[in-house]
């Protein structure tokens, strides 16, 4: 099989696992008795190594290997979830998910040598013993990690080739025995190339449950539905039948290559097996110990027996009267698949784009058509054009949907990244999230992050303070910070309070001070909201030391300045004492704009609407000039004058008459343009320019105007930047 | 007597390719549906012996398909077509009832099989 067809996939469900381990951890360290958690993890661990086993991925399966052992240890009570071992698992969380994306990366992976042992070591001072540990610890990584991946293999084929029965199966063949029914040893080999073992198992099972009762299977329900076997199973059938009755049932089961009914103590003679395994840990390494493998019980001597007594799991048997009940059992992951399969299908991005973008041109060609419509007053095509329109629309909105992305994707990993920022400072923090499924556009969600994250950085950091102040200001000792999102028009608004000291005016005071912001000499007291503003100074950071997580030289500006590069507005409040609001206010999509179209040495130009203050007409008499620089007065306030042309390279218009002038104000800076006329406002739908042309200065896209020419959209703090 | 199949899937593709196999193989298909509804009328109206039953499908999935023929003709021979990541659908279609399952994309081989040992 050509596993590279299925890399994406793998990638993208991969980042589900892991996801969800987050989560569950995170949830484990407040419920740290909630088996359901640790099952969930466990089961998410297994179905990752599972995966990563298929796609050949040895170090990635070998890690979670380990990791699965730790989770099942601690699901089945053998060790008690701690401080230590959610570290632990938060770190092997991490180091899973370095590992993954150097292995997608075609990277070496981390070693985990380390960490691998750790792992081992919680577990064998649970087990009181410590010889597994050395064996993990010694020698080179490099020898480590690929002797532990055969390793794993071997483990699973004995396994698969075992047939060990406890106290209890032995039991209840001896009542079948006194009831007249007959027991069988039934060996299937399925045909090569078998698609869907598992279902393929399934259906002999089916058949042989109307026939009697299957005991046992081997390899265990688990590997045989999660296909951890290559050809061949066998099970423990109690029946009515006999032997040639079930023969010729399963024989009658599409791709089944053999099938091998006998007689339980014949079967332990003829199926006899090698005890060739080395494993030297794991329960299975007792089932292994005794002086031979005993298939079946019969001749079993009482020792072995009791050794292997509740290590294979009696349970284990799939019944097909509740298969669907069996899955959420055995392994939520094909249930789980199957439940979003049929509402979700992964999609490239790349595509997305690509179909947005041609229903963008779509859009473009719909308003020319509509235009030469308007030139022939005839009835019918002003039906039929109207409804391409209609149509039209409704496929942009529809295809601006597909742009939209709940903004949990960038929410999800906060949770974990407060409680890291939390646990380093000694705080205590809780973190509510709002509004989780409020969808944006997903070029807004990709860029959001990293402002979100510097938010709640300061709000750890510098917001929560320590518990004890807490308690000394009578407030509860565990500081909140919610973060939510909401919709508001044509808008959302993402809102991140939280109820710590607020902004410390006076270190802001200090600081602006020396930083030559504020007048020295002032002696009016800085009011809060007046000291927020100067947060979004450029070049203002009031972390005291540069810690590794607020401070690295990257203050509030540089949040205001991805939120504005996303056309939207940041806004801060603070209440000494009782904590700090911020609100962004985002568009809730960039494809399509709101644009002032302006005409500069006779070519078109948008400007997007939210930068453009107003504009006017002025006459050649208003124009003054300061320090060899032309200016405007406006309400009293001096505004550099700019000939847009000429900053795009072009010929200045002409200073005659009446001269058209836009102004505009980006992050606060006021710049009147000379253009040649206004063309007026209109949607725009943005299309970027392509490699061909890269990145040019002042330039944000294009977009095709209804007469099909062709516009430049101005990037205007890049503008203002080239001309400051 | 030839048997007589009844090929249900949504694509016509698939309904062409599958037509192709089975008649070469000496079957004869009597009908094709493009969905679940579709296919237990034709059901009720041809009487197949066999029925080819893919799962996605608009109007009626293929589970509710087979359910649906299931309870008016308990003897019904269907085998579920599935592709590779329908593993708990196709677990269904078989508590609903279905005899034997096909994975897509489908080995001419194995329909006949499939059709062979479900006849029987």
């Amino acid at each position: 099989m050509d596993t590279s067809d299925f890399k994406e996939v793998f990638a993208a469900e991969a980042r589900d696992y892991l996801q969800s381990l987050n989560e569950n951890l995170l949830a484990l360290e407040t419920n740290p008795d909630d088996i359901g958690l640790l099952d969930d993890m466990f089961r998410a661990a297994h179905s990752l190594k599972g995966m990563a086993g298929t796609m050949g991925f040895s170090a990635l399966a070998d890690f979670t290997h380990h990791m699965e052992n730790l989770l099942d240890r601690l699901r089945n009570g053998e060790i008690q979830v701690n401080t230590e071992v959610a570290n632990l698992l938060f770190e092997a969380v991490d180091t899973l998910e370095a590992i993954l994306e150097q292995t997608l990366a075609e990277e070496a992976p981390d070693d985990t040598t380390n960490l691998v042992a750790r792992l081992s070591s919680i577990q064998d001072r649970a087990q009181g013993g410590s010889d597994g540990i050395t064996a993990t610890t010694t020698g080179d990584s490099d020898t480590t990690v690929h002797s532990a991946v055969p390793e794993l293999g071997d483990r699973e084929t004995v396994t698969s080739r075992k047939l060990v029965l406890d106290e209890f199966d032995k039991e209840t063949l001896k009542q079948a025995k006194e009831q007249g029914l007959s027991s069988y040893r039934v060996t299937v080999t399925l045909k090569d190339n078998t698609l869907l073992k598992s279902v393929r198992v399934y259906t002999v099972f089916q058949a042989l449950e109307e026939l009697g009762s299957i005991l046992k299977c081997f390899p265990s329900a688990q590997d045989l539905e999660d296909e951890n076997f290559e050809r061949e199973f066998s099970l423990l059938l109690t029946t009515h039948a006999d032997a040639d009755e079930v023969q010729s049932v399963i024989e009658g089961i599409s791709e089944i290559e053999s099938v091998l009914v006998a007689e339980p103590s014949q079967l332990h003679l003829t199926q006899r097996e090698q005890g060739t395994e080395t494993d030297g840990q794991g329960p299975t390494a007792l089932e292994n110990a005794g002086p031979e493998p005993s298939l079946i019980n019969s001749q079993g001597d009482g020792d072995e027996d009791s050794n292997s007594n509740g290590l294979s799991p009696a349970a284990d048997v799939p019944s097909p009267q509740k298969g669907g009940d069996n899955s959420s059992g055995n392994g939520s992951s094909p249930q789980k698949k199957g439940r979003f399969g049929d509402k979700f299908v992964r999609v490239e991005t790349d595509r997305l784009d690509k179909l947005i973008n041609l229903v963008g041109e779509l859009v473009i060609n719909r308003t020319q058509i509509v235009e030469m419509g308007q030139q022939f007053d005839d009835g019918d095509d002003q039906n039929t054009i109207g409804q391409l329109d209609r149509i039209t629309t409704d496929l942009q909105y529809a295809a601006m949907k597909l742009r939209m992305v709940p903004i949990k994707q960038v929410f999800d990993r906060f949770p974990r990244m407060v409680r890291d920022i939390a646990q380093s400072r000694e705080k205590h923090v809780q973190l509510e999230l709002f509004g989780t499924d409020t969808e944006l556009d997903r070029t807004i969600v990709n860029q959001i992050g990293d402002p979100l994250v510097h938010l709640l950085r300061n709000s750890v950091d510098h917001g929560i303070e320590s518990p004890s102040e807490r308690i000394k200001a009578g407030k509860p000792e565990v500081g909140t910070i919610r973060l939510g999102a909401r919709h508001e028009g044509s808008h959302i608004l993402i809102e991140l309070s939280d109820d710590g000291q607020g902004v410390d005016v006076e270190a802001i005071r200090k600081k602006a001070t020396a930083k030559g912001l504020l007048d020295p000499e002032r002696s009016s007291p800085l009011q809060p909201d007046e000291a927020v503003r100067l947060l979004f100074e450029p070049g203002f950071s009031t972390a005291e030391s540069v810690s590794d997580l607020s401070g690295r030289g990257v203050g509030m500006d540089a949040v205001k300045a991805v939120v504005e590069s996303l056309s939207g507005t940041v806004e801060m409040h603070s209440k000494p004492g009782q904590g700090t609001r911020t609100t962004i206010k985002l568009p809730l999509t960039l494809a399509i704009i709101k644009a002032l179209l302006v005409r500069a040495d006779g070519t078109p130009y948008a400007i997007p609407i939210q930068v453009v203050r107003e504009n006017l007409l002025i006459t050649p008499e208003q124009i003054k000039t300061v320090r060899q620089k032309k200016v405007i007065m406006r309400r009293g306030e001096v505004l550099p004058l700019l000939d847009l042309a000429e900053c795009l390279g072009w010929r200045p218009a002409e200073i005659d008459g009446a001269i058209s002038v836009i102004v505009v104000d980006v992050r606060g800076e006021k710049i009147a343009f000379i253009v040649d006329d206004l063309i007026g406002q209109q949607e725009i739908v943005i299309k970027s320019l392509s490699d061909l042309l890269g990145d040019i200065p002042g330039i944000a896209g294009a977009t095709v105007l209804g007469n099909g020419q062709v516009a430049l959209i101005l990037d205007n703090s890049t503008l203002i930047r080239q001309e400051g | 007597m030839a048997q007589k199949v009844l090929i249900v899937d949504d694509t016509a593709f698939m309904r062409m390719t599958l037509k192709n196999v089975i008649e070469k193989s000496g079957y004869e298909v009597i009908g094709e549906a493009g969905d679940g509804e579709d296919a237990v009328s034709q059901y009720k109206e041809l009487q197949p012996d066999l029925v080819t039953m893919d799962i996605t499908m608009p109007k009626m999935d293929g589970i509710t398909a087979i359910k649906e023929i299931k309870q008016s003709h308990p003897d019904a021979k269907i085998i579920v077509c599935s592709a590779m990541g329908q593993k708990p659908m196709v677990i269904e279609a078989l508590n609903a009832g279905a005899k034997d399952f096909l994975v897509k994309p489908f080995d001419a081989e194995r329909v006949i099989e499939a059709l062979k040992k479900a006849e029987a």
